[in-house]
C-alpha cells in the first residue's frame, strides 16, 4: 500500500523539474505511479489531472513576464483538445499492456527538448502563411538575458496545427503533457523563439489536460487518495519551478533529467514486455 | 528580430487570467490539502485506499456537480473535499476560456472569439456527454 507521505514528497521534485524544463512532470510522474503499483490507466488519469496544476501554477509567472502568447496559445488549443479527447477515450477502451509501449515509444520523443535551439525570434518572417496573417499569429516579449524586445511571427501554421493536433492526442492517450512534442512543434514549424514555445506550450497543455480529463473524470479511473498528495506535491514543485526558470543551469538539469527518462523508457518497455 | 524597448506590462486580460489562475489552484489546493489531513486523521492511517468509496464516479460534471453535497453522507467530508477540489482544479481552466471568450467579445475580436468559443463548446459537450 502507497504512503500518502511519500507521494507528496516525490511529487515536489517531479512538478519542479517540469515546470523547469516545460516538459511537464506528468511523463515522470505517470511512470513512476506505475512503478509503485497503481494501475496504468488509473496512474495515466492521476497523471492528468496533476497537470492541470502544474500548467497553472508554471503559467503564473510566465504571462507575468510577457513571455506567453495567450492568443497563440488559444489559437492552437483548438488542435490539441481535439486531439486529447480523442486520446483519452482510445485509453479508457484499449488493453492497458499497449499503452506501456505507446508510453516508452512517446517518452523518446522528451529528447527532442535536449536539441532546441537558442534562437531568439524570427521577425516579421517574409514565408508567413495567409492563416497565420489572418489570424494575426504575432508577438513579441523582452528578454531579460538580450536586454531587448524580440519580434515573432508564427509560419507553417497548418502543419504546426496537425502536428499539435498529434500532440493533443498522445498527451490525452497517456496523461501526460506532451509538452517536448509541443515546444519542438512551435519552435521548428511554427517558428516561435524558444523561450515563448516553452512558456506557451505549459498554458496549452493545462487545457489539453483538462479536455483529457473530462473523459477520465467519470470512467471511474481517479483515486482521490491518490491524486489529492500529487496534486499538493507537484503544485508546489511547480511553482518553485516557475519561479526560478531560467535561473538552474541547464546543463545539469537536461543531464538529471537524461537519467531519468533512459531509466523510465526501460521500466515501461520491461513492464509491457513482462504483460503480454 | 530583437530591439531594445522597456516593458510595457501585463494587458488586462493577462492580469485577469493570473488571477484566475491563483485563485482557482490555491483553493483546489487547499481543499486537496485539508481533505487528505482529514482522510488520514479519520481513517488512523497514511496509506492511500483502493476502496470503491474514494473513487470519483458519476455520469457527467453535471451529475458529480448536482450530487456532490449527498457525498458528505455517502462518503465522508474528507472524500467530499479532496472530490471537490478536483472539481475547483477541473474547472479553473474551463473559467479561463469563458473569461477569454468574454474579454474578446467586448473587444470586438471576433476571430479569438470563434476560437474561444470552439474550444468552449467542445469542452462543455465533453464535460456534459461523458
Amino acid at each position: 500500500m502507497v504512503n500518502v507521505l511519500f507521494l507528496l514528497l516525490i511529487s515536489i521534485p517531479v512538478g519542479f523539474i517540469g515546470a523547469l524544463t516545460g516538459i511537464g512532470g506528468a511523463s515522470i510522474l505517470v511512470p513512476l505511479l506505475i512503478i509503485l503499483g497503481i494501475p496504468v490507466k488509473q496512474a495515466i488519469a492521476t497523471g492528468m489531472i496533476t497537470i492541470i496544476a502544474t500548467s497553472a501554477g508554471a503559467t503564473m509567472f510566465s504571462i507575468h513576464k510577457e513571455i506567453t502568447n495567450i492568443k497563440i496559445a488559444m489559437f492552437l488549443e483548438i488542435f490539441t483538445i481535439t486531439g486529447a479527447i480523442i486520446g483519452a477515450t482510445i485509453t479508457t477502451i484499449i488493453a492497458p499492456v499497449y499503452l506501456y509501449f505507446f508510453f516508452a515509444f512517446f517518452l523518446f520523443t522528451t529528447f527532442l527538448k535536449f536539441d532546441v535551439s537558442d534562437e531568439t525570434g524570427n521577425g516579421p518572417s517574409p514565408s508567413r502563411d495567409r492563416l497565420s496573417r489572418l489570424m494575426d499569429l504575432k508577438g513579441s516579449y523582452f528578454d531579460e538575458s538580450s536586454r531587448s524586445v524580440v519580434d515573432y511571427t508564427v509560419k507553417n501554421t497548418l502543419t504546426g496545427g496537425l502536428g499539435m493536433f498529434f500532440a493533443g492526442t498522445a498527451a490525452g492517450m497517456l496523461g501526460i503533457g506532451a509538452g517536448a512534442f509541443k515546444v519542438s512543434i512551435q519552435e521548428k514549424i511554427l517558428g516561435m523563439p524558444t523561450k515563448v514555445a516553452s512558456t506557451t506550450s505549459n498554458f496549452i497543455i493545462g487545457m489539453t489536460a483538462l479536455a483529457g480529463t473530462s473523459v477520465y473524470l467519470f470512467s471511474g479511473l481517479i483515486n482521490t487518495t491518490v491524486t489529492a498528495p500529487l496534486m499538493v506535491g507537484t503544485t508546489i514543485g511547480a511553482v518553485a519551478g516557475g519561479r526560478f526558470l531560467n535561473k538552474v543551469p541547464d546543463r545539469t538539469l537536461k543531464i538529471v533529467f537524461f537519467f531519468i527518462i533512459v531509466l523510465l523508457i526501460s521500466e515501461m518497455l520491461y513492464k509491457g514486455f513482462s504483460s503480454l | 528580430m530583437s530591439r531594445p524597448c522597456p516593458k510595457s506590462g501585463p494587458s488586462k486580460l493577462d492580469r485577469v487570467i493570473i488571477g484566475l489562475l491563483i485563485t482557482g489552484v490555491t483553493a483546489s489546493i487547499v481543499l486537496e490539502a485539508v481533505g487528505l489531513a482529514l482522510f488520514c486523521h479519520s481513517h488512523g492511517r497514511l496509506t492511500v485506499s483502493t476502496d470503491t468509496t474514494v473513487f470519483i464516479h458519476g455520469r457527467n460534471l453535471g451529475f458529480l456537480m448536482h450530487h456532490v453535497a449527498d457525498m458528505i453522507d455517502k462518503q465522508g467530508i474528507d472524500i467530499f473535499l479532496m472530490t471537490l477540489g478536483i472539481i475547483v482544479l477541473v474547472s479553473t481552466p474551463f473559467v479561463r476560456v469563458i473569461v477569454s471568450m468574454v474579454y474578446f467579445a467586448i473587444e470586438r475580436d471576433a476571430k479569438f472569439f470563434l476560437i474561444t468559443f470552439f474550444v468552449f463548446a467542445v469542452l462543455l459537450i465533453s464535460l456534459l456527454i461523458h
